[in-house]
């Protein structure tokens, strides 16, 4: 395995941003609702995080380090109104803008691949990470959708099935730490 | 989301984004320390914008989340001069201020008293997740090793699995006791 392939499976898998790092992991304990309607989304999100994480890795070199912060901020700001602008993320959720549940990955995501010190492997770095979202979002809506429907008690559902299977998959990722 | 107890609110708008903060106690200090000191910024700036007219709810929540982003990184910067913080959960602590608990205020149809709650709820959780993963994960409390040689050795704990099965397990506790004392559900 090359050092590319190396980076780009340890971003999807041992630094997944929703089962590891947590960057996602409100946005895919809040927004799917199913695996079917799920896709669609996530790779909408995906595409946004990626973008954001290449322009922030390329403008970060650019700047002084005082200024890095400035950088994150704009890009993942930038992401997000974009995906408002695209008609996703659109309404409130608990009374706050939906699109805040996307911005821990949107300003996390260039902050984390920026940490790389070749634009290279950021950018192997930030594709892993997309995957690995797009992945867990479906992963996860797919849990959802089946509790949903079970004949469980509703203190069961939702919230702590899925905080109980986020725990279960970071779990197998783990396994990858010795690869 | 209606129906939904305050435990959970506060797990999904603030704790979810933290977790990485949450290793050990002086950490989980130091989130709650810069998420409370973003909301307040974020609260006054907030109460500020409602003087100027017509202004547009992009550029409102984008200047909101610039401040909270802003406070939390140059806290963040700080937060290792004060507490024992580890390098690990630097990015997370600089993120602190991005996270929805920080915008409570902002929220629609947001009593005062249901603020406060929610972060007496949060500061709670966030303390209870530090002591519990230090505890059991890292076998110390406040990075001082338990003297009595009882070594603990579950470092999953530590690892992102028992930050998961910890939240899930709060919320889930919570359920379970408002299903049975009802009464309680004005307060969690």
């Amino acid at each position: 395995m090359n050092e590319m392939t190396g980076v780009f499976l340890d971003g999807m898998l041992i630094e997944n941003p929703v089962f590891m790092t947590f960057l996602g992991a409100l946005a895919v304990a809040v927004l799917p609702q199913s695996s079917r309607g799920a896709g669609l989304m996530a790779v909408r999100i995906a595409v946004a995080s990626f973008i954001s994480s290449l322009a922030g890795v390329a403008l970060v070199t650019a700047v002084p380090e005082a200024l890095e912060p400035l950088v994150y901020l704009a890009v993942g700001l930038l992401a997000a109104g974009s995906l408002l602008r695209f008609g996703e993320l659109q309404g409130e959720w608990l009374g706050l803008p939906k699109i805040l549940v996307v911005l821990p990955l949107f300003i996390g995501t260039p902050y984390v691949a920026s940490l790389h010190q070749e634009l290279a492997t950021a950018v192997a770095q930030s594709a892993g990470n997309s995957l690995g979202f797009v992945g867990a979002f479906v992963l996860i809506g797919a849990v959802r959708e089946s509790v949903r429907i079970s004949e469980a008690r509703s203190e069961f559902k939702t919230t702590p099935v899925v905080l109980f299977t986020m725990a279960i998959f970071s779990l197998a990722l783990t396994g990858f730490l010795f690869w | 989301m209606d129906g939904v107890l305050r435990t959970e609110k506060v797990v999904l708008l603030g704790l979810l984004t933290l977790l990485g903060a949450t290793t050990t106690l002086p950490t989980a200090v130091a989130a709650m320390v810069i998420s409370l000191g973003a909301a307040l910024v974020a609260a006054v700036v907030g109460r500020l914008m409602r003087f100027i007219p017509e202004i547009p709810e992009a550029v409102r929540w984008s200047l909101l989340i610039s401040v909270g982003f802003g406070v939390s990184w140059l806290l963040a910067e700080l937060a290792p001069q004060v507490l024992p913080v580890r390098t690990g959960a630097m990015p997370y602590l600089r993120l602190a201020g991005i996270a929805p608990i920080v915008f409570l205020g902002e929220a629609r149809e947001t009593t005062m008293r249901e603020q406060l709650l929610s972060w007496f709820v949060y500061i709670a959780l966030l303390a209870k997740m530090g002591f519990f993963r230090e505890l059991f994960g890292n076998g110390t409390i406040w990075g001082n090793l338990i003297s009595t040689g009882f070594v603990i050795p579950a470092d999953f704990l530590a690892a992102p699995i028992g930050a998961f099965l910890l939240l899930g397990t709060a919320v889930l506790t919570t359920r379970l006791a408002v299903r049975f004392i009802p009464s309680l559900e004005r307060l969690i």
